[in-house]
């Protein structure tokens, strides 16, 4: 395993995840000096009571609750200003948050606000969150359906992007109690996302094992609850690894920029054509081929957290790339079989037109020549599904 | 947008806490009991220090099981409370839920604490000692089949030597004496 | 793949891992609000002169407070208590511990009296004592071995009562580790390959012990492949410096698997040799790693074997008959010892009865087996071993690994 010259990775998430997990919470808020925590939740959330495992799991504990629940999908400054108030008034000492992606990114802007005593959300930077100590506790209590960014150091808020470790949860907790009950789209969604952010983590260079720890994992628990599509909405046991390759997925990213191949699922999905995880789905086995020709990837490395260790310890080192890229394939291909062609293989089943897709290579903005708008079009070729990649000839 | 906030206190279990409390105080009082009738017990107790205190149960509120090394070199049960008396080692589940699990067969003390639900506060080999007495306590008390759940490795006894300590713990764990 | 019934793991700490990153300390400590650190060393690492490689990179950067050399082999309350008013005294404002696990240590319970402002460590016994966060700790390991950089408990002697106190807080993990392969260029052969085998003991027993979950695997398993993969190289050309930094590198990600799924029997009675007779830490992993594989085989053989693909590597893994596996990596465990053996010319003993001190004496005389067997009773990580052992077992262990022999498995009692 050829090392680069210099690695850096830092997760301060710490993940408790199993039966009984939510009762270690007020334990793991007693070591951090809270005892008042403020639960937000997303409509998701309250719909189907998850909040009431929570305040079951506080019993017999000093701990008093605050809710604030139903909060809507679209965070806002105001609303931001509106629970900083409630945390301050309140005198509540953590957050925890039951619900997904956009409260999420709420949730972090709300932690730097009270934690740094800025009132104005719109004012808070990355550098702020640049040290992890001065944050208040921040638990995640994690869904099955979730966008894979919860536990980033990644937040956004009206078109503003934060990237800091210190954003990052103090703690992760997957119960089944708490895993909720979305619909198999939505949790299919979540098993492509982080199988792609976990896969780029892993294939990219340079390569740094530290990440690839959380990154291994989120391809290994998302492979496998993918496998489980028809149990996938009533089995707890597949949700549990979908709430775990979310995480994973998000541990893995820490505060780093975003890859190659997120970057152009992003500008893929804004056409409207599809949605990014479908777009990550329709991009990764041929960014897995594309990238070892280009962008120096190396998806023999994913193989064993694809196909387990037997398989991949039997593929001939000089067939484990191909290996990664067809175990992909089949695995998406697989997918559209099932969902009877919602979820799709490559890009013409999604429509899109060669105009768009020019348009699209054309609006990565990017330093990075590796994805100029020539090179993306060339991945585009190999994620048409119609016309031979012209490479390969 | 107004959100709407509410603010409870969570409640208690007073059931589970039952439950362990009377668990807790018959172990007590069976450990109580097998010091004054297993060699094997009888020797790890001698090991332990004049007047120590151990204590098991779920931190914070409790109920507990104290048990104490007397200087006769038996043990005795010291009730369900921590005192002011000072503790020498204490075993803590973390949260109730931690010490139902164990007590209801579903994870033993080995696996509890890796499981980390387990907190151990003292002297790490009197904590040995005590998981050990109490192993060995459960394979007295417990049918064959739930002492296989709660240690791990069910010991090759003589039947007679088991039956025969094991009407006679459970006869002075009843008594009290 | 399954999911356990329930783990926790986490690892706070910052880790930067390059050729010249002791360069980026000052960027770090002004990250964290600090500007004058003190360094906390002992008089081996000062005297290969690794505080002055550490100076000569972030002297001109940085205001060092002061640099304290003073830490013995066992961290004490003495010398923590010391060394605090020492940090005082400089208004320093952070910490950089410069060596293995009793510096560290040290640093960790001065972090605790000048973060607490307290001149009494021992009311910080324990765990749950501390609730806020500490002042800046950095760590820059000098040995590629116990991983202490990772993990969050700290333990110091009490010299007047002879007892170790431990002290447990996610507060105590140093903010940052900062691996260097400059720090670890200059180890001696034979102090190489015991903390290399010392690695590979936490990654293997993480693997294969109770706690064991999915990220410490990972974890284990990338650490096993770094090491069976760069140790020979290093033992071969020691100022390889990409060798040096993949052992490590291996050290600190071995240090994340057992750090949060533990060990087991191989560190119960190694952590007694140790006591016991005085024997190096890292020499009793390497001797006693294939005897703890060979005790618990029947309980978790079918992880033992899973090993051999990052021990060996992939292609011997499918050439190997399924049932042959776990039998193979212990084989190359005894290899590999065997190797090492060879290239520190018998300074890495492969067997108790070929430990010795520096005059040539036998460190391990047979009699005190049932005495170690005794101590390793006492150690809490028998927990976290899948089979059960008492006094008869780990002497029975003992005596096999003494001799040099193979654990006879008959041997080994099961439970009814």
């Amino acid at each position: 395993m050829p090392l680069p010259d210099r690695m850096q990775f830092n997760c301060p998430v710490k993940l408790i995840c199993g039966r009984r997990a939510l009762e270690h919470i007020p334990y793991e808020l007693a070591t951090r000096n809270a005892c008042r925590p403020l639960l937000l939740s997303d409509e998701n959330a309250h719909r189907e009571n998850r909040s009431r495992a929570f305040v079951d799991a506080l019993r017999e504990t000093d701990h008093t609750l605050g809710l604030v629940e139903a909060l809507p999908a679209k965070a806002s400054r105001e609303i931001v200003s509106e629970l900083a108030a409630i945390y301050r008034d309140r005198d509540h000492d953590a957050l925890v948050v039951m619900g997904a992606g956009p409260l999420m990114d709420m949730a972090k802007i709300l932690n730097l606000v009270v934690s740094t005593g800025q009132d104005d959300p719109g004012a808070v930077t990355s550098d702020m969150a640049g040290m992890a100590s001065r944050l208040k506790p921040m638990v995640l209590i994690a869904p099955a359906a979730a966008s894979a960014y919860e536990a980033s150091g990644r937040a956004s808020i009206h078109g503003a992007d934060l990237r800091a470790v210190g954003l990052m949860p103090d703690l992760v907790c997957i119960d089944e109690r708490t895993l909720g009950a979305p619909g198999q789209e939505a949790l299919m969604a979540t098993g492509i996302t982080a199988l792609a952010l976990g896969a780029e983590t892993v294939m990219a260079r340079p390569k740094n094992p530290l990440g690839d720890i959380y990154g291994v994992n989120a391809v290994q628990m998302a492979v496998a609850a993918l496998h489980a599509v028809e149990r996938l909405p009533d089995a707890v046991t597949p949700r549990m690894h979908l709430a775990g390759a979310a995480v994973m997925a998000g541990c893995a990213l820490a505060d780093r920029a975003p890859g190659r191949m997120e970057r152009i699922a992003r500008r893929l999905a804004a056409t409207g054509r599809t949605s990014y995880s479908e777009a990550l789905g329709i991009l990764l086995p041929a960014a897995a081929d594309f990238g070892e020709r280009h962008w120096d990837w190396s998806p023999a490395d994913l193989l064993r957290a694809l196909v387990g260790l037997d398989r991949a310890a039997s593929t001939p080192p000089a067939q484990q790339a191909m290996s990664t890229a067809s175990a992909l394939k089949t695995l998406v291909n697989d997918l559209f079989c099932h969902t009877a062609g919602r979820i799709p293989r490559v890009l013409d089943d999604a429509g899109f037109t060669r105009e768009e897709l020019d348009s699209v290579a054309a609006s990565v903005e990017t330093e990075d020549r590796a994805i100029a708008p020539g090179a993306i079009a060339r991945l585009f070729q190999a994620a048409w599904g119609v016309v031979p990649d012209p490479a390969r000839q | 947008m107004n959100v709407t906030y509410r603010e409870i206190k969570p409640g208690k279990k007073p059931v589970k806490r039952a439950y362990l409390a009377v668990m807790l105080w018959f172990m007590g009082r069976a450990v109580q009991a097998a010091s004054r009738v297993d060699r094997a017990i009888m020797d790890e107790v001698a090991d332990l220090p004049d007047d120590f205190v151990f204590a098991l149960g779920v931190a914070e509120r409790g109920p507990w099981m104290v048990v104490g090394r007397r200087s006769d070199g038996a043990l005795s049960y010291r009730g369900r409370a921590i005192g002011d008396d000072p503790v020498d080692l204490k075993l803590a589940f973390k949260h109730l839920e931690a010490g139902f699990l164990t007590f209801t067969f579903r994870e033993n003390t080995p696996v509890a604490t890796a499981r980390d639900r387990l907190n151990v506060d003292g002297e790490v080999a009197h904590a040995c000692a005590v998981v050990r007495i109490i192993d060995r306590v459960q394979v007295y008390l417990l049918p064959k089949p739930l002492a296989r759940l709660a240690v791990k490795r069910y010991p090759r006894w003589p039947l007679l030597r088991k039956c025969v300590h094991r009407t006679r713990i459970y006869w002075r764990a009843l008594l009290g004496y | 793949m399954s999911m356990p019934v329930y783990f926790e793991y986490g690892c706070s700490v910052e880790i930067v891992a390059g050729h010249d990153v002791l360069e980026s300390i000052p960027d770090i400590l002004d990250r964290l609000g600090a500007k004058r650190p003190l360094i906390v060393t002992d008089k081996g690492v000062s005297g290969a002169g690794l505080v002055d490689v550490l100076t000569a990179a972030i002297g001109a950067r940085i205001a060092i407070g002061s640099i304290e050399d003073s830490v013995p082999v066992d961290s004490s309350i003495e010398t923590v208590t010391d060394l605090a008013g020492a940090y005082r005294q400089q208004a320093c404002d952070a910490l950089i511990a410069v060596g293995g696990g009793s510096v560290l240590d040290t640093a960790k319970g001065i972090n605790i009296l000048v973060s607490e402002e307290s001149d009494d460590l021992k009311a910080f016994c324990g765990s749950g004592t501390l609730n806020r966060p500490l002042r800046p700790l950095l760590a820059v390991p000098t040995t590629s071995g116990t991983g202490s950089e990772t993990t969050l408990a700290a333990v110091i002697k009490d010299q007047a009562r002879h007892r170790k106190l431990t002290f447990g807080s996610p507060f105590l993990i140093p903010n940052a580790a900062v691996l260097d392969s400059r720090m670890t260029l200059t180890l001696p052969p034979a102090i190489t390959a015991a903390t290399a085998m010392d690695a590979m003991t936490h990654a293997v027993e993480a693997y294969t012990c109770l706690a064991k979950n999915p990220l410490s695997d990972v974890a284990a398993l990338t650490a096993i492949k770094l090491i069976s993969g760069h140790l020979p190289r290093v033992m071969d050309t020691p100022e390889d410096p990409e060798g040096r930094l993949a052992l490590a590198l291996a050290a600190t990600i071995a240090g994340m698997a057992f750090g949060n799924s533990l060990v087991g029997m191989v560190h119960c009675i190694g952590h007694a040799l140790g006591a016991v007779c005085g024997v190096p830490h890292g020499n009793c992993m390497a001797m006693l790693l294939p005897y703890g594989l060979e005790y618990n085989f029947h309980r978790n053989g079918r992880l033992t074997a899973d090993i051999l693909a990052a021990l060996a590597d992939d292609d011997t893994y499918a050439r190997t008959p399924r049932e042959d596996r776990a039998d193979a990596v212990i084989r190359r465990i005894r290899e590999l010892n065997a190797m090492l053996h060879e290239a520190c010319e018998g300074r890495h003993p492969r067997f108790l009865n070929e430990v010795r001190n520096a005059r040539g004496e036998a460190l391990v005389p047979k009699e005190v087996l049932p005495q170690i067997a005794r101590a390793a009773l006492d150690d809490g990580m028998v927990l976290f071993n899948p089979e059960d052992l008492d006094y008869d077992d780990f002497l029975m262990i003992l005596e096999h690994a003494w001799d040099g022999r193979p654990l006879d498995r008959s041997l080994v009692r099961r439970g009814v």
